[in-house]
């Protein structure tokens, strides 16, 4: 354990230079097998330290090759709530473990247990139509009931369509391009947050690492590699959501696609996957139940609502299998305004229903 | 010989007296403005001369000095004319002096010596009878305006030749009669009724609280789906103008030269709705003349803004202290001037770009992104002084053909009516009229919550994720909908209806 735990303090210390590539440092791991033997053997490996990082880095490693700055890098993301795993912890995902070249060093907030548990990664494009988020959060929200674990980006569009519909029912892990305490796009600060509390946010770059769009497609392959499946809700062909579908598949992932309309453009690339028989065609998330032999919670419609009494009650029989609009209700249940709207908000507080755009009220879980 | 005779000129809603001293002097005939005249005053010698020749007196063929006291203050238009005429027949001994001095004269004179319609009659004859100025004598097209006044005695003239005729002695002209205000106030009819549009029942109900606690509306929808209509008949639930406002509205509208010679009073609550290519100065009033604007056009009523994210950002954020005060200053290198601008402020705007966002009916062709800065376009400071959002959804052909008697304006107009008048009772000390009005000190004073209400609002905040800022709008709001239950307290349900009322605090986008 102690071992181990060496590992990820020393994992810490190689991720700490900023003049160090990624590229390097996966270099420099080939060559020396862990982090902590770059840590001891550094002087006796002069040559190829040098020939490869140069002169001025080879200086600033062997100066900070001390324990006392490693404490204090420890020190310095414990202030800001920020934990780290290695790849040589117990806690890293054996699944991650086996690609490629997995990131040898995770930082993360959160419950990082759940990186253990079933994932499926769920992307897709920034600019997604209403049908795209709307499967989004509904497959999310449906996954995430039956304690799958939701995957995704932060990104707009389909991705927090997805954390949103997973964190009503369940968990979800969001994988930055930046520093985790980087939030980008900013509009999904609220959102964020409330991944860190309920679920779990991970990086492979340090703190305060901006987001860049080429670590983008980095960003995909932890996704790809966290997860048992990808499921692409909506993606043009040359969108970056492929790059996500490439190392799912070349690293035996399953990936699922939601099929669109052959007219919208959002789908033009999940349609074509379909074609092309690289991804599953996915109309529910029953095939995906059935794809991992998972059986469903099973969920008798209009059962969650019948505790509730009243006018509540009616609401929530009307609500169960569509959104409907305010004007609609009010005349199914020829009542005023007034008492409607006091209703509808009370119950859209009390977590039973949420207000869409267009006065259109849907039911949550 | 000098002659002496009162006229008056304005300063932005107030009226001035002016005295006008015209001096015959011997030596080249010719004719002088001083005491800072403005082009349309120094024309006016063209018009005098023709008008006096016209009505068949004689234009005095010597050197005429005429000085616009105070001198320096900007004189402005062709509201002189009439007095500087009258000047120049005493300075000629054609007038009877002595007589002629008991009156202040205003008009402005046509080539054949007629008296012409003139702008800002009303504001000009309050500030006569606060001076003590007994007889004034007005051009015929603005005695409806004019009758409103008690105590002056206020003679509306034709032309040149019967005003003289009547300060001689010639002919006898009866004052005009004071018009009651209740007697103009008659059964007020709107084009615009609530009961010709169908269904809109959230929308209704929204613009009902608006009217009765004065509360500032954004109406968010797709496109067709009403949002003008409603904001048309929203003036015709407004509670009936009291004389005091009407007059207030009477005189930035006379000042504007709007006002509808016929009424002669503005009666019914100013609907002004400026177009979203409008600049800052249309709207808040100003140029070289310091002109009103549509806002203090709309002083107690209200402006509607369509669109709102496609006017100017600039032009909307110089609401913002309007929309505090009540009132705008305009101060111009020539003047300053205060214009009272006390409206309800009612906008409307897409959901999003392509206008279709959460529409039944049609795609939305938006992105997220775009539909979050799209509402991004409305900054914080202006979104905080508007109490109400709510969504206008499109009405589905069913229910514009259903057979649903709506209720109609008048119905809905003694609600607001007896709402107000329950928070007239109320503020009557504090110096506001309605709840949108309250400082936060009158907020903790009047909106007590009990134990339910706090937790609710506090629960509200928690799982809607309301921003901090909307929690003074939603009590306020309560606050009227608990006035328009003829509730003492604020109770769970006005609350609840409150918050429901805040759509654009809560995450609107994907």
């Amino acid at each position: 354990m102690d071992k181990i735990a060496d590992m990820d303090k020393y994992a810490l210390w190689l991720d700490s230079f900023a003049g160090i590539s990624i590229k390097q440092k996966f270099q420099l791991l080939d060559y020396f097998i862990d982090p902590k033997s770059v840590y001891e053997k550094l002087e006796p490996n002069y040559e190829y330290v040098v020939a490869l990082l140069g002169e001025a880095t080879y200086k600033k490693m062997l100066l900070s090759a001390n324990e006392e700055y490693i404490d204090n890098l420890q020190n310095d993301l414990y202030e800001q709530g920020i934990s780290y795993i290695s790849r040589w912890s117990q806690k890293y995902p054996k699944l991650l473990a086996s690609i490629k070249k997995p990131p040898f060093i995770l930082y993360y907030k959160g419950d990082i247990s759940l990186l253990q548990t079933f994932c499926i990664g769920i992307v897709g494009t920034r600019h997604c139509t209403h049908y795209g988020a709307d499967c989004a959060r509904n497959f999310a929200r449906q996954l995430a009931e039956n304690d799958i674990t939701i995957v995704s980006g932060l990104a707009t569009g389909i991705d927090t369509c997805a954390h949103e519909g997973a964190l009503l029912t369940g968990k979800t892990i969001s994988v930055f391009a930046g520093g985790v305490d980087v939030i980008y796009p900013s509009s999904n600060t609220n959102l964020a947050n409330e991944i860190a509390k309920s679920g779990l946010i991970i990086s492979e770059h340090k703190p305060h690492t901006a987001t860049r769009n080429y670590n983008f497609p980095l960003r995909s392959r932890i996704i790809a590699g966290l997860c048992r499946g990808i499921l692409i809700v909506e993606a043009t062909y040359n969108s970056g959501t492929m790059h996500t579908k490439d190392y799912a598949l070349s690293e035996n992932r399953d990936v699922f696609c939601i099929p669109g309309n052959i007219t919208s453009s959002a789908s033009s690339g999940t349609n074509r996957l379909i074609r092309n028989q690289e991804a599953i065609c996915t109309l529910s998330t029953n095939d995906i139940f059935n794809y991992y032999y998972i059986t469903p919670k099973i969920k008798v419609l209009g059962e969650s609502g019948d505790k509730v009494g009243g006018l509540e009650g009616q609401i929530l029989e009307m609500l169960n299998n569509e959104s409907i609009n305010f004007e609609e209700i009010k005349s199914k249940l020829s009542i005023d305004a007034k008492t409607l709207m006091q209703v509808l908000t009370k119950m859209e507080i009390k977590g039973m229903i949420k207000k869409l755009a267009g006065n259109m009220y849907i039911k949550k879980k | 010989m000098l002659a002496k005779v009162k006229s008056f000129g304005l300063n932005g809603i107030d009226g001035y007296l002016v005295e006008i001293e015209i001096d015959l002097n011997s030596g080249m005939p010719s004719y002088e403005t001083v005491g800072l005249p403005d082009t349309a005053v120094k024309e006016g010698k063209e018009r005098i001369r023709s008008a006096i020749k016209n009505s068949g007196y004689k234009y005095p063929i010597i050197k005429i000095t005429v000085n616009l006291a105070p001198a320096d203050t900007k004189k402005e238009g062709s509201i002189y004319d009439l007095a500087t005429a009258i000047g120049l027949l005493m300075a000629s001994d054609q007038v009877n002096c002595e007589r002629a001095s008991e009156f202040a004269f205003i008009g402005e004179l046509s080539l054949d010596g007629s008296v012409r319609h003139i702008n800002g009659v009303l504001p000009i004859l309050i500030s006569a009878h606060e001076l003590g100025i007994k007889k004034v004598i007005v051009p015929a097209s603005n005695a409806m305006e004019a009758s409103f006044i008690e105590g002056t005695e206020i003679y509306a003239v034709y032309n040149l030749k019967q005003v003289v005729d009547f300060i001689n002695g010639e002919i006898t002209l009866e004052p005009l009669k004071a018009q009651s205000y209740e007697s103009v106030l008659k059964e007020q009819t709107y084009t615009n009724d609530f009961k010709y549009v169908k269904g809109q029942s959230q929308a209704k109900r929204a613009l009902e609280i608006a009217a009765a606690g004065g509360h500032n509306v954004l109406m968010i929808g797709p496109p067709g789906a009403g949002k003008t209509m409603l904001a048309k008949c929203f003036s015709s639930i407004l509670p009936d103008m009291t004389f005091s406002e009407a007059l207030e509205s009477t005189k930035i509208h006379s000042i504007a030269g709007i006002l509808d010679n016929k009424e002669g009073i503005v009666t019914t609550r100013p609907f002004r709705s400026p177009h979203h290519t409008a600049t800052l100065i249309a709207l808040t009033g100003g140029g070289a003349n310091a002109k009103p604007g549509e806002i203090s056009l709309a002083h107690n009523g209200v402006l509607f803004l369509d669109e709102l994210p496609e006017y100017n950002r600039r032009t909307v954020e110089t609401l913002r202290q309007p929309l505090e005060d009540g009132k705008i200053t305009i101060a111009r290198n020539k003047m300053t001037v205060e214009y009272p601008a006390n409206f309800m402020l009612i906008a409307s705007m897409n959901p999003c770009p392509c206008g279709y966002y959460g529409s039944p009916t049609t795609p939305c062709r938006c992105t997220p992104s775009q539909i979050y800065n799209y509402l991004n376009k409305l900054s914080g400071p202006l979104m905080d002084r508007i109490d109400i959002h709510m969504e206008v959804d499109g009405v589905t052909y069913s229910e514009l053909k259903g057979d649903n008697v709506e209720e109609s304006s008048a119905d809905i107009k003694k609600r607001v009516n007896k709402a107000r008048k329950v928070q007239l009772e109320r503020y009557k000390d504090d110096g506001i009229y309605s709840n949108s009005e309250m400082t936060p000190a009158m907020i903790q004073r009047y909106c007590k919550l009990d134990d339910d209400s706090e937790e609710l609002l506090k629960e509200a905040f928690e799982t809607l994720n309301l921003s901090a800022r909307g929690h003074n709008r939603i009590l306020k709001v309560a606050r009227t909908i608990a006035d328009l239950d003829g509730s003492p307290n604020i109770q769970l349900e006005h609350i609840a209806e409150a918050i429901g009322y805040r759509t654009l605090d809560k995450k609107y986008t994907l």
